[in-house]
C-alpha cells in the first residue's frame, strides 16, 4: 500500500494474487518422487465471510456452480473457531489439476463479486505411506506457498523438520514465502 | 423511517408519522433562523417527544444507517445551526 | 476484472489533507515569527536552533513509541504461547491485509480498551486490556484489533507526532520564556518594545492553542479512517459496531479511578475515555460513537449489496 495512501488513511484493502494455484500439480509430482508424499484429493479455500446478503448469495453461486458441474466433486462447507469458512472440495487423489481448477473457480467466483480481499489462503494437503500430512497452503495476498505440518495426535506441535524439506524440494518450483513469520498455523484445517 | 436522536439511539418511525414531523421540524428550523432562544427550546423538545411517541427503540444489535438525525436534547442553537449548514454528522 | 467493494470516502480524506496541511503550515509560521521576533533582538540562529531542539523531541517522541507506551501502560509483551487465540487472530488479520505483525501486549487493567502504537508498521505493538479480554466476544475483540492494525497500517503515530510538532515547539518555548521573564529578559533595548520573553510567550500560546484544536479535528478523521479500513478488513462492520457499543456502555459504568489513570493515552485508544455522548466534544480525540455507527451501517450496506 503506497506511503501516500498510508498517509491519508485511506488504506484499499489487497488484491488477492490468484493464479499461483496452476502451479500446484507439477509441484504434487516432485513431493512424490522426492519425498514420497501424495495428495489426499483434497483441497479447501480459507475466506472471511462478509456481514450481508450478497456475500451468502455469492457464495450459494459459488456452490451451484461447483455442484453442477459434469464429473462434480464432493464440496462441503464448515468454519473455524476464528471464524473463517473452509470451502472443502474432495476428488480422486490422481485428479490434482482437477482439484486446482475447482479451487480456482471458487477464487474467481468471490473476487468477480468484490470479495477478493476476503480470501486468506487455500490448502492442499499431502501425506506420506506412515501417515505424516503436510499441507500445501497458499496465500493469497501475499502470492506464496509454504508448508504446515501438524504433529499427529492433537498437540498443537508442528513437523518443522517436514516442512522444511518440502520448502527446499519446491524452492525452486514455486514461490515460497521466505519470511518463516507468516508461516500461519492453521490448526484443524481440513484433511489435516 | 430509521431515525437517530443523537445521544439517545435509534428509533423506527412509521412513515404515516412522516408529515406531521416534518411540522414540528419546520417549527424547530423557523426557531433557529431567528435565533428565537426560547422558540427553539420548545420546539425541539416537542419534535424530539413527537419522535418518541411514534418511534419504536430500533434493535441495538442491528447496524442500519439512520435516514434523519436530530440533535441531542440538550443542544444548543448554534450546534443546530451548524449542524443544519454542515453536511450533517460525517464529515464529506 | 476484480470489482471491488470499496468505497473511498473522498471527503474524509480531502477533509484530512486540509487539517495536514494547515498543521504543517502551523509549524512553518511559528519557526518563521520566532525568527522575526529574535531577529529583532538580535539572533534568529537561536529560533532556529530551537526549531531543531522541538525537531529532536518529536523525532524521539516518535521513535520510542512503543516502548513508552507500553511502559506507561504497565503492559507486558505476551508471546504465542501465552495467548494463542489472540497471536493467532493477529496472525490472520495480517495476512488478511498483507502487513507486517507487530508485537502483541497485554495490559492488565479493568477498561476495556485497547491501543497500538509503534514507529512503523514492521516495529510496532498492538495492546489490549485484560478489561477487554473480558467484555468482548471473540468476533468483537477481532473487530477491535482490524481498528488497531488499520492505526499502524496508516502509520498515525507517525502523522499525529509529526502533526503536532509545531505544537511542541511552542508547548518548550512557552514554559521556556516563563524563565526568560524571571532571568530578568525584561531589558527593554529598544524603546518601548515588549520584553522579548513575552512576546515569544504570547506567540507560542497562540500556535499550541491552534494547534490542539487541529490535533484533535486530525485524531478524529483517524479514527474513522481506521473504523473504515478495519471494517473492510474483517469484513464484518457489525462486529467493530458492537464492540464500539459495548466498550463505551462499560467506560461510563466503570469508577473514575480508572479512567483518570488512561488520561495521557487517549489519543489512540478505541474508544473515548470520556464520559457523555454529546455534539460539543469539539475537543475530543474520538469521533463520537454515533459518527461511527453511521459510517460502519454505510460500509455494511455497501458489502452487503446483493452482487451485479
Amino acid at each position: 500500500m503506497g506511503f501516500l495512501d498510508s498517509i491519508l488513511g485511506r488504506s484499499k484493502p489487497k488484491q488477492a494474487n490468484l493464479d499461483a494455484l496452476f502451479l500446484v500439480p507439477s509441484a504434487a509430482i516432485t513431493l512424490q518422487t522426492t519425498l514420497g508424499l501424495t495428495p489426499t484429493g483434497d483441497g479447501s479455500v480459507c475466506y472471511r465471510a462478509a456481514a450481508g446478503a450478497g456475500f451468502s448469495q455469492t457464495q450459494g453461486d459459488v456452490l451451484e456452480l461447483l455442484r453442477d458441474a459434469a464429473d462434480a466433486p464432493e464440496v462441503e462447507v464448515s468454519s473455524d473457531s476464528f471464524g473463517f469458512t473452509w470451502l472443502q472440495v474432495h476428488r480422486d487423489a490422481s485428479d490434482t489439476s482437477g482439484l486446482c481448477t475447482d479451487l480456482h473457480a471458487v477464487n474467481t467466483g468471490l473476487e468477480a463479486e468484490g470479495f477478493g480481499p476476503a480470501l486468506l489462503c487455500s490448502l492442499v494437503p499431502f501425506a506420506d505411506p506412515t501417515g505424516r500430512r503436510v499441507g500445501l497452503v497458499y496465500l493469497y495476498k501475499q502470492g506464496t506457498f509454504y508448508p504446515f505440518a501438524p504433529q499427529p495426535g492433537g498437540a498443537q506441535q508442528r513437523d518443522n523438520l517436514l516442512e522444511i524439506q518440502v520448502r527446499d524440494v519446491l524452492a525452486a518450483e514455486l514461490p515460497v514465502e521466505r519470511e518463516m513469520s507468516r508461516w500461519l498455523a492453521i490448526w484443524g484445517a481440513p484433511g489435516l | 423511517m430509521i431515525v437517530r436522536i443523537l445521544g439517545e439511539g435509534q428509533l423506527d418511525v412509521p412513515e404515516s408519522a412522516l408529515d406531521r414531523l416534518n411540522e414540528l421540524d419546520a417549527a424547530v428550523e423557523a426557531a433557529v433562523e431567528s435565533s428565537d432562544e426560547a422558540g427553539f427550546a420548545t420546539a425541539l423538545a416537542a419534535l424530539l417527544d413527537g419522535v418518541r411517541e411514534v418511534g419504536t427503540a430500533h434493535p441495538a444489535d442491528a447496524l442500519d444507517e439512520s435516514d434523519m438525525i436530530l440533535p441531542p436534547a440538550d443542544a444548543t442553537i448554534d450546534e443546530v445551526r451548524a449542524m443544519l449548514g454542515d453536511d450533517g454528522l460525517i464529515p464529506g | 476484472m476484480a470489482r471491488t467493494r470499496f468505497v473511498p470516502d473522498r471527503g474524509l480524506t480531502t477533509r484530512m489533507t486540509l487539517v495536514m496541511f494547515l498543521l504543517g503550515a502551523l509549524f512553518v509560521a511559528l519557526i518563521g515569527a520566532l525568527m522575526g521576533i529574535f531577529a529583532q533582538y538580535g539572533g534568529p540562529g537561536l529560533a532556529v536552533l530551537i526549531g531543531i531542539g522541538g525537531l529532536g523531541v518529536v523525532w524521539y517522541q516518535w521513535w520510542s513509541s512503543d516502548k513508552v507506551a507500553m511502559r506507561a501502560m504497565r503492559a507486558r509483551e505476551v508471546t504465542p504461547e501465552e495467548a494463542p487465540e489472540l497471536h493467532g487472530m493477529i496472525d490472520r488479520l495480517c495476512a488478511l491485509a498483507d502487513m507486517p505483525k507487530p508485537r502483541v501486549g497485554v495490559a492488565d487493567m479493568a477498561i476495556p480498551n485497547a491501543f497500538a502504537t509503534g514507529r512503523s508498521p514492521d516495529r510496532s505493538v498492538v495492546c489490549v486490556t485484560t478489561g477487554i479480554l473480558g467484555t468482548l466476544t471473540a468476533e468483537e475483540l477481532e473487530g477491535v484489533l482490524a481498528h488497531e492494525l488499520s492505526h499502524v497500517a496508516h502509520r498515525d503515530v507517525l502523522v499525529m507526532t509529526v502533526a503536532s510538532s509545531a505544537g511542541i515547539v511552542a508547548g518548550m518555548l512557552a514554559s521556556g520564556s516563563r524563565y526568560g521573564a524571571f532571568l530578568g529578559g525584561n531589558r527593554r533595548d529598544n524603546n518601548n518594545a515588549l520584553p522579548l520573553w513575552l512576546v515569544v510567550m504570547l506567540v507560542s500560546l497562540i500556535t499550541y492553542a491552534i494547534s490542539f484544536v487541529l490535533l484533535k479535528v486530525l485524531s478524529r478523521y483517524r479514527e474513522l479512517a481506521a473504523d473504515r479500513a478495519g471494517a473492510y478488513l474483517t469484513m464484518q462492520p457489525q462486529a467493530l459496531a458492537s464492540a464500539l457499543q459495548k466498550i463505551t456502555g462499560e467506560m461510563n459504568a466503570i469508577p473514575d479511578r480508572d479512567l483518570r489513570a488512561s488520561k495521557s493515552m487517549n489519543a489512540f485508544f478505541i474508544a473515548p475515555a470520556i464520559k457523555g455522548v454529546s455534539l460539543r466534544t469539539l475537543t475530543s480525540t474520538h469521533p463520537s460513537l454515533e459518527q461511527r455507527l453511521e459510517q460502519l451501517a454505510r460500509i455494511q450496506a455497501e458489502l452487503g449489496r446483493p452482487g451485479a
